[in-house]
């Protein structure tokens, strides 16, 4: 049975890996990440709109 | 290193999480007149099948839940596939939050910042689920648009360079992150 996961502090590597995947959003960048919708993300002129509307 | 904590959980309608969910991000879509049903809808209703089964061992959707609500959810199984040594827990459907989508653009810098912490809380959440519950040798992670590939670019070279003891590599429209030394021919 899975049950909830808690997570308060991190190991040395996950703490690496937390960098690592931080760094690669900034490295990559909102407009690129809007543009293309990223993840979830839609291209902003779908929820630029929504506000305008 | 410590961390705001998070909590990494199960969200199902038998234990009454999916229904938390919706709610929470059907309020978030008010201000913008936007309907639940037409959100994410290559995502959620996907999503919303697999919440409607009773709980499994080998899969089920997870979300990352804070103090209000939750901040983005997803599909995890882990299965044995054709061409690997060992189980392969897959990651789809990625969906963020209303309140992340529809972020104010006025302020956009600072959700750079909130939605690359998101990211990677979920995938330390997929590699805890990994050690603790749904064990497995590789875990793949799906993307859907050039920018997911540019990002997990970055991460492959990163990963290259420094001693995670995982080895990354990208397949098609898949990122796989592996324990082994047995990988995809």
């Amino acid at each position: 049975m899975t049950q909830a996961i808690q997570i308060k502090t991190l190991t040395d590597e996950e703490a690496l890996i937390f960098e690592v995947f931080v760094e690669a959003v900034h490295s990559v960048g909102l407009d690129a990440i809007r543009a293309y919708g990223f993840f979830g993300l839609r291209p902003r002129n779908t929820a630029e709109s929504k506000l305008a509307a | 290193m410590d961390i705001e904590p998070y909590e990494f959980i199960p969200v199902s309608i038998p234990n009454g999480e999916w229904q938390k969910l919706i709610e929470d991000w059907s309020r978030q879509l008010e201000p913008y007149y936007e309907n639940i049903d037409d959100y994410m809808t290559a995502s959620l209703p996907v999503l919303e099948d697999l919440a409607k089964e009773p709980k499994r061992s080998d899969r089920g959707v997870f979300g990352l839940k804070n103090n209000d609500g939750y901040d983005a959810i997803c599909k995890i199984n882990v299965t044995y596939l054709p061409g690997y040594t060992g189980k392969v827990m897959r990651v789809r459907h990625i969906t963020y939050a209303p309140c992340i989508d529809f972020w104010d653009p006025e302020t956009e810098g600072e959700l750079l910042e909130y939605y690359g912490t998101i990211l990677v809380k979920m995938f330390i959440g997929a590699l805890r689920l990994r050690e603790q519950a749904m064990p497995a040798d590789h875990l793949k992670v799906h993307y859907r648009s050039p920018a997911e590939r540019m990002f997990f670019d970055k991460i492959a070279h990163a990963f290259h360079e420094v001693p995670t003891g995982i080895a990354v590599k990208q397949w098609g429209a898949w990122v796989y992150f592996s324990w082994q030394t047995e990988e995809k021919t």
